[in-house]
């Protein structure tokens, strides 16, 4: 009972933004825990530069994409 | 006549191939030398091309095991500095404050899909490939248009997933900095005055 409050609790530590980046960065590359999914959305549910900057990432892979074709 | 098309086809790619493999191998000769290879395998395998997928796409496949050889090859003498040197964390501090928040903000970038039809964003892209650190460039054009898998890299490399993370991370903020500083930023301040958008 106690462990799981513990990790619910641990669950939510907020993250900052230089956290999150690389989180943004890696989830490209590898599935992300599910403790760090969650963190990461609650990041990005309240900040705009990291969605920015995700979106950003992602639109960079699918441009260096349609180079190659 | 056919076979001689098709040469001339695979010559409009020379330059995309060279500059591909340059950003990979850091050497003009040798990245020569593997795009030669990659042509002349191409002639010789046409009919391995099924059209299925454009040109471009097939003859980065091929590119990519040349590649992959040379870069083993030279592994015993290596051009670049050490990878560890591009793989250190607290390169990032400038671009976080203290508390580790952006220092400059990523900016809103419109509707970016619709740059992909001007060619000349896909030089400033390549422009900033290019001036990412050698190692860096190395492994992000490997995973990013080679599309080569995180193993594979690591592999080849001799690097741990962990530094490769750390690698494609740097790769994605620094080319993600220089497209909004040479190309989104430039263009939203010129797209009133450009001539071009008025004719």
């Amino acid at each position: 009972m106690f462990s799981r409050v513990f990790s619910l609790i641990e669950l939510a530590r907020f993250i900052n933004c230089r956290q999150a980046a690389r989180l943004l960065s890696d989830a490209q590359d590898r599935p992300l825990s599910l403790a760090d999914r969650i963190r990461l959305r609650l990041h990005l549910h309240w900040c705009v530069a990291c969605t920015r900057y995700g979106r950003q990432i992602a639109f960079v892979r699918g441009a260096l994409r349609r180079y190659r074709e | 006549m056919v076979e001689s098309r098709f040469a001339a086809q695979l010559e409009t790619h020379r330059r995309y191939l060279l500059r591909v493999a340059t950003l990979q191998l850091r050497d003009s000769t040798l990245a020569e030398d593997v795009v030669q290879d990659t042509l002349v395998a191409a002639i010789q395998g046409e009919q391995g091309f099924s059209g299925k997928s454009s040109l471009r796409t097939w003859l980065t496949g091929i590119l990519k095991h040349k590649v992959i050889d040379a870069i083993r090859q030279k592994a015993r003498s290596p051009v670049l500095a050490p990878i560890e040197d591009e793989c250190r964390v607290d390169d990032f501090d400038a671009l976080f404050d203290e508390s580790g928040h952006w220092e400059n903000p990523p900016a809103d970038w419109g509707n970016p899909e619709a740059q992909l039809s001007e060619q000349q964003f896909f030089e400033v892209m390549q422009q900033c490939l290019e001036k990412l650190p050698p190692n860096t460039a190395r492994v992000f054009v490997m995973r990013e248009v080679m599309e080569l898998e995180t193993d594979e890299i690591c592999m080849q490399l001799t690097i741990t997933s962990n530094n490769l993370w750390v690698i494609l991370h740097r790769a994605r903020l620094a080319l993600r900095q220089c497209l909004e500083q040479n190309w989104f930023a430039a263009n939203a301040g010129s797209a009133r005055t450009s001539p071009s958008t008025r004719v």
